[in-house]
């Protein structure tokens, strides 16, 4: 599906993170999920998360590459970003040093490049001196690189912080930032809600976890507030884990406080989890989060992300379909109303 | 209380019993691979008794470990659509049911102060003699 016409440089996409119940539970391979992307109209942009699509990630076999490459040309897809992984903590007990990091994070740059994907997703669990040491490395590969700021972060968080005062020393134009729309939540999904209880989380204990979530206190706080409350009350470990896993998968950014790092904006993870009578989806207000990108001059792919299979193992399919048709809907009246450059 | 990934936990047909032995595959309850540094069998129960760590085994890449040898292995890869094997030194008799029980813990190792917790279970049926 092109967006010739459609506003701005906001290209449309999807990562194969969102069919995760069908490809974990065997039903669909890799190459059938490309295959599925071009089937649905949810390309052209194709994201994959590295340790998820491809065995033995980091190393890539040059045959695996192009096939994986002629694959996408074939459906006339490409490849957006390649979503890679700070595992800082395989050694439980120590963090790994900057130097262990850079080492980790080498090879799964090198299988992005090689792969022809042109943006790399990092995470802030590795600290902004790794990725300035990759530098030179990526700036030879030109490939952009940046860590997702995916709840319960926001633009001002102090890990973005220290990355954003990086960037403005070293001032490469391959260093960049990856938002993530969950970190803009209005609500948490009615749907994932009623499956915790019918699981047996208790209307306190939920209410607890809720009256902490819609609260004005810093967002990376607030996990840590709900577990330190969950152990008082003596809430069973399952229980709390299911729950506090809600601090980091929605936060309630304003949408306009993306602008501040605009510029540095290199891809979106598009988060969504379910949709209204009319096709707008519940908790994130995507008619608000894309007029900012669109106008604040953004250039790049936004990577439908479905994280329904949190609760629900339906395939995904329906609703990265319907989120495309609602992206669409509102880049095509951006266009329209002339918001796009 | 169950998580998304509990129903793969323990697949029914990927379970062997043997004389004296039994061989459960389990499912890495997680979207994406992780090394075998950070997962930890926490609970095993066969009819509502827990078994003891000594008396089983977790096998993946051709390897067998010893449950307290998963944390030091962090060049093991357990890729995501992979099953390992849990091996039990037990004999069940199999002309009665039997309720299996596995609490996994996973340490994502990207999300510092997560403990991702998975109960899962499978009743085995009762065999005709």
């Amino acid at each position: 599906m092109s967006n010739t016409g459609l506003a701005g440089g906001l290209k449309l996409g999807t990562t194969l993170y969102s069919f995760t119940p069908v490809f974990h539970s065997r039903q669909a391979t890799l190459e059938q999920l490309i295959v599925k992307v071009a089937e649905l109209g949810v390309g052209p942009g194709v994201e994959i998360v590295g340790f998820q699509s491809i065995r033995g990630f980091p190393e890539i076999g040059g045959e695996f590459a192009d096939r994986f490459r002629a694959l996408l040309a074939q459906h006339h897809l490409v490849p957006s970003c390649l979503s890679v992984n700070a595992d800082t903590g395989i050694r439980r007990g120590r963090l790994m040093s900057i130097e262990e990091t850079v080492q980790y994070l080498e090879p799964q740059i090198l299988a992005a490049a090689q792969l022809g994907f042109p943006v790399v997703r990092t995470q802030f669990a590795a600290p902004a001196e790794a990725l300035r040491r990759l530098v030179p490395l990526i700036e030879k590969l030109e490939v952009k690189v940046g860590p997702e700021i995916h709840a319960p972060l926001g633009v001002n968080s102090p890990p973005v912080l220290a990355y954003r005062e990086m960037y403005a020393k070293t001032n490469s134009p391959f260093l960049g930032f990856i938002p993530d729309f969950g970190a803009s939540a209005r609500s948490l999904p009615a749907a994932y809600l009623d499956v915790l209880r019918r699981r047996g989380i208790e209307e306190r204990v939920l209410d607890l976890a809720l009256s902490i979530w819609r609260g004005p206190e810093e967002a990376a706080w607030k996990r840590d507030e709900f577990n330190r409350r969950a152990a008082q009350t003596g809430i069973e470990a399952t229980k709390a884990s299911a729950l506090s896993v809600m601090f980091s998968m929605l936060s309630p950014q304003p949408p306009a406080a993306w602008l501040e790092i605009m510029p540095q904006v290199i891809h979106i993870h598009g988060k969504f989890y379910d949709f209204d009578a009319d096709g707008r989806e519940t908790s994130i207000p995507y008619e608000e989060l894309l007029p900012v990108f669109v106008k604040g001059g953004f250039r790049g792919f936004m990577s439908s992300e479905w994280e329904g299979h949190l609760y629900s193992w339906e395939s995904g399919y329906d609703y990265v379909r319907k989120h495309h048709a609602l992206c669409r809907r509102i880049l095509a009246d951006l266009a329209r109303a002339g918001g796009g450059q | 209380m169950e998580n998304n990934f509990s129903r793969s936990l323990l697949p029914p047909a990927e379970v062997i019993v043997e004389p004296g032995e039994l061989r459960l595959g389990v499912r890495l309850p997680w979207y994406r691979s992780l090394p075998l540094s950070v997962v930890e069998v926490a609970e095993l129960t066969i009819d509502g008794q827990i078994v003891p760590h000594g008396d089983m085994r977790f096998s993946i890449n051709d390897r067998i470990f010893s449950l307290g040898e998963l944390e030091s292995q962090t060049a093991q890869c357990w890729y995501v659509l992979d099953s390992a094997q849990l091996s039990v030194h037990r004999a069940l008799d199999p002309t009665k049911p039997h309720s299996i029980a596995l609490t996994l813990n996973l340490y994502p190792p990207y999300i510092p102060g997560l403990t991702w917790v998975t109960r899962g279970s499978l009743t085995l049926e009762a065999q005709p003699q």
